[in-house]
């Protein structure tokens, strides 16, 4: 079974993500970074839904906080987020940090989150 | 608003259209779900958007000095009590309230029940089981309104960062995962009513509180 990791401060957001993900992977939903760190600790995420939006650490800080663990420098990161899109966004600091996508959350519905995530750990795999 | 548009209209236009596109977020993808359970989460969305528009339109017209509400003396108490019950229907969060004074307060109603609603749905949204309102005598001639929670923590520098960033869309500080439009509202409609938004700690709770003044008129009841 695929293990997502959900990290989203809204409790809200991620039991309906849960609820719509958990037909088809092992969900585990955290609401801060530091949540974030122990779960996949324990959990070994296959992939990870991040909200840029946490209440304790800078989105593109967490990211580097992550990366800097060996074990977890390949999985996989979509960015599944409220923050609207901006054209002076560095995607090169984002996808040189292993964000696979940048999904904004008003135009991406379940279905296609879902999608994404599959299209995403079958290239991981190919890759691996 | 005003003529001119400043930047802190601006940001405080962005910081409403951020909650509310939230709101209508959860609203499209609970939908998409398809699951009865969830049409009571559905309708309490998009109540909370209502509220939001409402809440933020009598900013907008106060703003423009079109606010036709009047001023009015009231108990603080019953005041306290109209807005928790308010609460307790659309939440259906506990309530309590503690009034510590008889004191009636002259105050817009409406502006003062929106800061006071505003305030505690955000502790609700926040999590908090059981929210109080309290009342209290400050100083000669004021009286202090507020609302707390046990089961909540924030700080004055929490305050401080979402009110000066409008960081709506941001939680307001690690233990409260609701972001901080209703806050922005509440201290927007107090700056109208002559008052500041302030962090207190009392009787092992958190909460806000607004400092508005007390009326020496006798209230008819």
């Amino acid at each position: 079974m695929i293990n997502v990791l959900i990290i989203d401060p809204d409790i809200q957001v991620c039991e309906l993500l849960s609820d719509y993900l958990e037909h088809d992977f092992s969900v585990v939903t955290v609401v801060d970074s530091q949540q974030a760190i122990h779960q996949a600790d324990r959990i070994k995420p296959d992939i990870i839904i991040l909200e840029l939006a946490i209440p304790d650490q800078n989105g593109l800080a967490f990211l580097h906080e992550f990366r800097s663990y060996e074990e977890w420098q390949s999985i996989p990161i979509i960015l599944h987020t409220m923050i609207p899109p901006k054209a002076d966004v560095d995607i090169h600091a984002w996808r040189d940090l292993g964000v696979k996508e940048y999904l904004y959350k008003p135009t991406t519905n379940l279905k296609k989150l879902k999608e994404i995530i599959f299209n995403q750990i079958n290239a991981n795999a190919k890759n691996n | 608003m005003s003529g001119r548009v400043n930047s802190t209209e601006v940001e405080n236009a962005f910081s409403l259209m951020n909650e509310l596109q939230t709101s209508f977020y959860k609203i499209a993808r609970m939908a998409e779900l398809g699951e009865d359970k969830n049409l009571k989460f559905i309708i309490s969305e998009a109540e909370t958007a209502m509220k939001i528009i409402d809440v933020y339109r009598q900013c907008a017209m106060a703003e423009l000095g079109q606010t036709n509400l009047e001023f009015g003396i009231l108990g603080a108490g019953s005041m306290l009590y109209d807005v928790a019950m308010d609460l307790k229907k659309q939440v259906g969060c506990s309530v309590d309230v503690q009034s510590k004074t008889q004191a009636s307060v002259g105050v817009n109603p409406t502006a003062v029940k929106n800061i006071l609603f505003s305030l505690s749905y955000f502790l609700a949204r926040s999590g908090s089981k059981h929210v109080v309102f309290g009342c209290s005598k400050s100083g000669k001639d004021k009286i202090e309104l507020g609302v707390f929670a046990k089961d909540f923590y924030v700080t004055k520098k929490d305050l401080e960062k979402a009110l000066k960033n409008k960081l709506a869309y941001m939680p307001l500080s690690k233990t409260s995962y609701s972001s901080a439009v209703f806050l922005l509202l509440a201290n927007m409609l107090a700056k109208f009513s002559g008052s500041n938004l302030m962090v207190k700690k009392t009787s092992g709770m958190r909460g806000f509180v607004i400092l508005v003044p007390k009326s020496e008129q006798l209230q008819l009841v």
